[in-house]
C-alpha cells in the first residue's frame, strides 16, 4: 500500500535524520577550561572566560576547526587543587575533551600537573605564576609571567630607580624563592642594597619592619609578600610616615589587596605582563569592549585570550585522519610557536616556544604599572 | 629611641591579644588540666563574626563582640557538653580529648574555609583610622582598643575570682577538685563554665586583633602557638601569668625583629620558652598546677 510506504519512508527518513544528529555533535570539539568562578577567587577568572567565550564565538562563525565547531566545558575549580584535580581527571577520561585551558591558581596547576602528564595531554595554564608550572613535564605550558621572571624584572627596575633598595620577603615558598633572585640580580647590577628583612607570612605587625627601613633611610622597598600582607605593609607605611615607592608582584592590584589597603597602596607599582595601550592588546581589547560592554585592566582577559589562540593554531596543525586532535602533533606544533605576538607581553616582546621552554613571557615581556585608586595605570618607563 | 617607642606600641598591642588568648588556655587547663589545641581557631571564628557581623551587617563593634565571644564561647561549651563529656562516659584518657580539640581546630579552619573562603576579609575598627601623634610615636587608634579590651577581660575576671563565690568555687575546683566536690562544688558544671569563657576570650581576641591583621581561615594557628608560649613562660593555670607571658612574647617578638633579625623573631619566643621551663618548670607565676602531680 503506498500509504504504508509513505509511513515506512517517513520512519525511514525520521530514523535517518535522527542518526545523523548525534554524528554531527560527536564531529564537535569539547575544549576543557578549569577555572575559578565563586568564591573569592572568581575576579581571576571572570574576564578570562569571558575573552575565551568570545574566541569561540569567532572560531565557531568562521567554521571551527577543520569544519570542528567547538564547545566549550567550563568547570569551576575555585582555586583548590583538590577540585581541580577532579576536574581534570574527568577531562583526561572524556574522549570527547580534545584540549585543556587552566587552571589559573599556581597550585592548582601543580596539583595536576602530573595528570596531564601521564595522560599526555597538552595543558596551557593561564594566571599562575609559579616558577614550577612547567618544570619536570613536557605537556604544560605556561602564559602568566613565572614568579621568577616578575622577580627579575622588579630587580632591574629597583638597581634603575633605588638610590637606596630594601627587600622585604616573606618565608614562604614564593618569597624565598623570589628573594633569591632579586638578591641575584641585584648584586649584578651593583644597586645599593641598605635593608633586607623577613616576614612570617599573616604576620600580624609588620612595624618592626617598617621601622627598619625608616631607619636604613630606603628610598625603594621591593616588596616580596602577597595578599594581606602587602596591604599591611601600606598601611603600616603610611601610618609611620614612610615615604618609599613600595614595588610588589602583580598580584598587589587584585581587588582583594586593594580593598584591604583602603587606599594605602596607591602609589604602589607592580610588575604586569599586560600593557593595555599595545596594539595588539588594544585591538583584543576593543573586540572584548563590543561583546562585553567592559573593559577589563588586569591581565587574565588577555591571558586567555592568548592561551585560546596559541590553542587553535595549533589545533589546527594536529587534526589527523580519523578527525582527533592528536596530542603530540599539538604539543610539537605548539613547541614551534616563534615570534607569536599576542595580548599579553609589552612592547615587542613575543612568544616562542620550544620543546625546552614552554614559558610564554620573560622579562622583556613584563613591565610595572602604578596602582591609582581602582585604576591601574602605566609606569612610562624605557626597559632595561 | 623614638623607635623604641614605636616597636614597644606594637609589642604591648600583640601581648594584650596574646594574654587574652592565654587567659582562655588557662582557665580551661585550670578546671580540667585539658591543653586545648583549638584556643586559635576558635579565635578566627571571633574574627569571623567580626567579618560578618561588623562587615557584612554593619552591626555597632559592641553588639559584634558580644555575638563573637557569646556565640564562640556557647559553641565551645557545646562541645565540651556534646563531645568531651562522651568521652569522659567512656573513660578515655585525657591525650584522647585533647586530640578532640585538635579535630575541632582543623574542622573549624575547613568549615571558615568553605563559608569564608581563604583570602583574608578587613574586620571594620569601632575607632578612626587616623593614627594618633604622641611625639614622635604614632599610635593607631585601634591599638588602644585592644589593650583596653584586654585589661577589661582581665579586670572582671579578676573581680570574679575574687569577689564571687562561683569565682572562688571555680579556684577551688583547680586547685583541690576533691575536695571542693567534698564541700558541694560541681566540677562537671565548673569545667564547663570554662570552656565557655575559654572560647569567649578566644573570640575576644580574635575579633579584637583582626582590624589590624585581618581575618582568614588560617589565621588561628599563629596566635595559638604564641598564646600557648605566653600561657607556659607565664605559668600554666594562672590569670596572671596569662597576662604577664603575654606581654613578654608581645615584646619578644617585636623587639627581636627591631633590633636582632626579623628572620628570628619567632626563634627568640620558643628560645626564651625553653630557657623559662628549664629553670622554673611551672613558670614565671610558678603555677602549683603542673608541678608533675601526673607524674
Amino acid at each position: 500500500m503506498p500509504s504504508s510506504r509513505l509511513v515506512l519512508s517517513a520512519a525511514a527518513a525520521i530514523f535517518v535524520l535522527a542518526s545523523a544528529a548525534p554524528r554531527a555533535s560527536a564531529q564537535e570539539y569539547v575544549l576543557g577550561l578549569s577555572v575559578p568562578l565563586s568564591g573569592q577567587t572568581a575576579f581571576i577568572g571572570e574576564s578570562a572566560l569571558k575573552a575565551i567565550r568570545l574566541k569561540i564565538e569567532q572560531i565557531n562563525e568562521n567554521g571551527g576547526i577543520k569544519g570542528h565547531k567547538i564547545r566549550l566545558d567550563a568547570q569551576d575549580d575555585k582555586c583548590d587543587p583538590t577540585t581541580g584535580v577532579n576536574i581534570a581527571q574527568r577531562f583526561v577520561n572524556d574522549d570527547n575533551v580534545v584540549g585543556m585551558l587552566g587552571p589559573f591558581c599556581s597550585a592548582v596547576s601543580i596539583a595536576v600537573k602530573p595528570i596531564f602528564a601521564r595522560a599526555k595531554m597538552v595543558d596551557l595554564t593561564i594566571a599562575s605564576t609559579s616558577d614550577a608550572i612547567t618544570k619536570d613535564t613536557n605537556w604544560s605550558f605556561q602564559i602568566a609571567a613565572p614568579d621568577g621572571v616578575y622577580a627579575r624584572t622588579l630587580a632591574n627596575y629597583a638597581a634603575d630607580h633605588g638610590k637606596r633598595i630594601a627587600v622585604l620577603n616573606d618565608t614562604s615558598a614564593f618569597g624565598l624563592g623570589a628573594y633569591t633572585t632579586v638578591e641575584n640580580t641585584l648584586k649584578e647590577r651593583k644597586a645599593n642594597v641598605v635593608a633586607h628583612e623577613q616576614i612570617t607570612a599573616g604576620q600580624p605587625d609588620v612595624s618592626p619592619q617598617v621601622i627598619k627601613f625608616k631607619q636604613a633611610d630606603a628610598d625603594f622597598v621591593i616588596a616580596l609578600v602577597l595578599g594581606g600582607d602587602a596591604a599591611k605593609l601600606c598601611l603600616t607605611s603610611r601610618d609611620l610616615g614612610f615615604k618609599a615607592q613600595l614595588a610588589g608582584q602583580t598580584a598587589w592590584s587584585f581587588p582583594n589587596v586593594l580593598a584591604l589597603a583602603k587606599g594605602a597602596c596607591d602609589g604602589a607599582i607592580f610588575t604586569d605582563p599586560f600593557d593595555p595601550t599595545k596594539p595588539e592588546a588594544k585591538a583584543f581589547l576593543d573586540q572584548y569592549e563590543k561583546r562585553w560592554n567592559e573593559r577589563p585592566q588586569s591581565y587574565f582577559a588577555a591571558a586567555g585570550w592568548d592561551a585560546i589562540t596559541l590553542w587553535k593554531n595549533a589545533a589546527e596543525k594536529a587534526v589527523d585522519g580519523s578527525g582527533k586532535v592528536d596530542q603530540q602533533k599539538l604539543l610539537n606544533a605548539l613547541n614551534d610557536v616563534k615570534d607569536y605576538k599576542g595580548a599579553m607581553g609589552v612592547g615587542g616582546a613575543t612568544i616562542n616556544f620550544s620543546a625546552t621552554n614552554h614559558i610564554a613571557l620573560g622579562v622583556e615581556g613584563t613591565h610595572l604599572r602604578r596602582i591609582s585608586g581602582d585604576k591601574l595605570l602605566a609606569v612610562e618607563e624605557a626597559k632595561k | 629611641m623614638i623607635d623604641f617607642f614605636q616597636l614597644l606600641v606594637g609589642a604591648i598591642a600583640l601581648g594584650a591579644i596574646y594574654a587574652l588568648i592565654a587567659l582562655g588556655f588557662n582557665l580551661i587547663f585550670a578546671t580540667s588540666r585539658l591543653m586545648n589545641f583549638a584556643q586559635g581557631d576558635l579565635a578566627m571564628l571571633g574574627a569571623m563574626v567580626g567579618v560578618t557581623f561588623g562587615g557584612t551587617l554593619k552591626l555597632p563593634f559592641p553588639l559584634v563582640a558580644l555575638a563573637a565571644a557569646g556565640g564562640v564561647g556557647l559553641l565551645f561549651f557545646l562541645f565540651e557538653f556534646a563531645v568531651l563529656r562522651s568521652f569522659v562516659r567512656r573513660k578515655a584518657t585525657l591525650t584522647s580529648m585533647v586530640m578532640a580539640t585538635l579535630a575541632l581546630s582543623l574542622f573549624l579552619q575547613g568549615a571558615a574555609e568553605i563559608v569564608w573562603g581563604r583570602l583574608e576579609h578587613p574586620v571594620p575598627s569601632p575607632v578612626s583610622a587616623e593614627p594618633i601623634h604622641l611625639g614622635g610615636v604614632v599610635v593607631s587608634p585601634h591599638y588602644l582598643v585592644v589593650v583596653g579590651v584586654s585589661l577589661l577581660a582581665f579586670a572582671v575576671m579578676y573581680a570574679f575570682f575574687r569577689g564571687t563565690l562561683l569565682g572562688k568555687a571555680l579556684l577551688a575546683t583547680g586547685y583541690e577538685p576533691e575536695s571542693a566536690r567534698l564541700v558541694g562544688i560541681n566540677p562537671t558544671f565548673m569545667v564547663a563554665l570554662t570552656f565557655f569563657l575559654g572560647g569567649g576570650f578566644a573570640a575576644l581576641a580574635g575579633l579584637v586583633v583582626s582590624p589590624i591583621t585581618f581575618a582568614a581561615p588560617w589565621m588561628g594557628l599563629s596566635l595559638a602557638v604564641k598564646g600557648f608560649a605566653a600561657a607556659m613562660i607565664g605559668g600554666l593555670g594562672s590569670v596572671a601569668g596569662a597576662l604577664i607571658g603575654g606581654l613578654i612574647v608581645g615584646l619578644l617578638e617585636t623587639l627581636g625583629a627591631g633590633y636582632v633579625s626579623s628572620a628570628y623573631a619567632d626563634v627568640f619566643i620558643f628560645l626564651s620558652l625553653m630557657l623559662v621551663l628549664f629553670f622554673m618548670p611551672s613558670g614565671l607565676l610558678g603555677s602549683p598546677l603542673v608541678t608533675g602531680e601526673h607524674f
